[in-house]
């Protein structure tokens, strides 16, 4: 009789899908979004959209605080960072074409808010815990409101959609 | 340099209420280890609380005359053959308004007590024992829940409520420049500081304190020595929850009603960081600094940008100092 997860080696040990079920739920799942599309009508597939901008989101979260045990209240501000910058560099490079505009665009994105992010998380090295939290809080804080000031000049079309993924967050 | 003191003492004014509000964080923090991230959310209900018994109730059918406005005979004598925005007018004009006051603060405390003691029963008591780190997150959804009640019941809408007290303009000489204050500044500092000594003295030296202590220090100690934790827990709750009534009702009558109070809560949280989670005299320099740096901001660089002003002091304090100003270091075992 095996009781509890007994594993004789380490690729065992470190694979994520390491059962049936999950392994069937992945498949089934991944299988059912391929075909959402053809029978879904064009909010659903806004929401599903959301979703999954937020899955990744708080994926980030579930590494930052779940596994290394730092909590992160101000994650919204980096969603923020990331939506801003898109914006910029996309009207930075508007004589691109459009088709590869993203591939250029997207990944810059990501190294300025990772560049943020190491500012950000000076603090992490000397303080951890509630102190830690409030300090990402009041990080996330300084940031909405500088770009609220609009200090380069982006204009309102840029200033509507983003501020209240801050929120959510 | 006249200028300069009159910042200075206007930031001591609205530092003196950040004390006030810190106070209530910090005493939940000592009794039950549990930072309140909703303390802010508390404190707005405790300014809609003061809205409704001071503006509402008297405003409604049925209510006596004398509860909305109260006008003795020898009042309208006196008030006749005043000139306008005398500083006389003002009294009287408060002094009509004692009855809704009282009322309304007596309203407020009550009901804000009772919402103290509901979610230390409700949402905190079932989770002693468990980590704490839950109970923190627990008041961050706390969040969420008062401020959808809070727009349920009152609306969203902006109002305004009547001054604690005489809001006759001051003005005297310092230093050879003219200094400008409203009456009712200076008397909800006295009120706010006058709070926060009582709030430190009881702690220090009436019983139930030395109870709050215990609990703080080593809770299955305090309990096997017979204080029953339970209660010093729905105390502080209390403790904190009337602090906060107070302390909302006079954030009202300063910058009128609305749901955004709440938000004043985040940055009262980062001054009780700066000056150590455990400390009330760290928090009270803190409270203090923070309100004048505050003013000074708003002097030099605007009014929008003094609300960033606690959280940069924040960060700039837990880089150098990561258990703020006079916070206890915890000593752990690896």
């Amino acid at each position: 009789m095996i009781n509890g997860n007994l594993k004789a080696t380490y690729g065992a040990d470190e694979r994520v899908l390491n059962n049936r079920n999950k392994q069937a739920f992945v498949i089934i799942s991944i299988a059912l979004l391929a075909i959402f599309p053809l029978f879904a009508d064009d909010y659903a597939v806004l929401m599903a959209c959301k979703m999954g901008i937020l899955l990744i989101a708080v994926v980030g979260v579930n590494v930052l605080t779940g596994y290394t045990g730092l909590v992160s209240l101000g994650h919204g501000a980096f969603v923020a960072i990331g939506a801003y910058a898109t914006v910029i560099l996309s009207n930075a490079f508007s004589g691109l074409p459009a088709g590869i505009l993203p591939f250029i665009v997207v990944p810059l994105a990501v190294i300025i808010s990772a560049l943020i992010g190491i500012v950000v998380g000076l603090p992490s090295l000397r303080v951890k815990g509630l102190y830690l939290a409030v300090a990402t809080l009041a990080a996330s804080f300084i940031v909405k409101f500088l770009i609220e000031q609009d200090l380069l000049r982006i204009g309102p079309a840029a200033l509507s959609g983003s501020t209240h993924l801050c929120r959510t967050c | 340099m006249g200028q300069f003191i009159q910042f200075a003492i206007n930031g001591l004014m609205s530092g003196a209420i950040y004390a006030l509000i810190a106070v209530g964080i910090v005493s939940v923090y000592k009794a039950t280890k549990v930072v309140n991230f909703a303390h802010g959310y508390l404190i707005m209900f405790g300014a809609y609380f003061y809205f409704t018994f001071a503006v509402i109730i008297p405003g409604m059918e049925g209510a006596p005359a004398w509860l909305a406005s109260w006008k003795p005979a020898w009042m309208v004598e006196m008030r006749e053959g005043l000139t306008m925005f005398s500083p006389l007018g003002a009294v009287l004009d408060w002094a009509a308004n004692i009855p809704r006051i009282v009322f309304g603060l007596l309203g407020a405390l009550f009901c804000n007590a009772l919402l103290g003691l509901l979610v230390e029963r409700t949402l905190m008591r079932p989770l002693m024992g468990q980590s704490v780190f839950a109970m923190i997150m627990v008041t961050v959804g706390l969040i969420s829940i008062l401020s959808g009640a809070a727009s349920l019941i009152w609306t969203a809408d902006a109002a305004f409520v009547p001054h604690i007290a005489p809001n006759t303009p001051i003005r005297f000489e310092l230093f050879g420049t003219m200094i400008f204050l409203f009456g009712a500044d200076i008397v909800n500092m006295i009120i706010a500081l006058l709070i926060f000594g009582g709030i430190v003295a009881m702690v220090k030296f009436t019983k139930g304190g030395v109870a709050i202590r215990a609990t703080a220090e080593d809770q299955s100690t305090a309990y096997s020595m017979g204080i029953s934790v339970p209660k010093v827990f729905s105390r502080a709750w209390v403790l904190a929850c009337t602090t906060g009534a107070v302390a909302g009702a006079i954030l009202a009558t300063r910058n009128g009603i609305s749901p955004s109070l709440g938000l004043f809560g985040f940055s009262v949280l980062a001054i009780v960081l700066m000056g150590g989670l455990d400390s009330y005299v760290g928090c009270f320099i803190a409270a203090m600094s923070v309100g004048v740096l505050e003013a000074m901001t708003q002097w030099k660089l605007g009014g929008e940008w003094a609300e960033i002003v606690p959280y940069v002091a924040v960060l700039v304090v837990i880089i150098f100092r990561p258990h703020g100003l006079m916070g206890q270091k915890e000593v752990e075992r690896i």
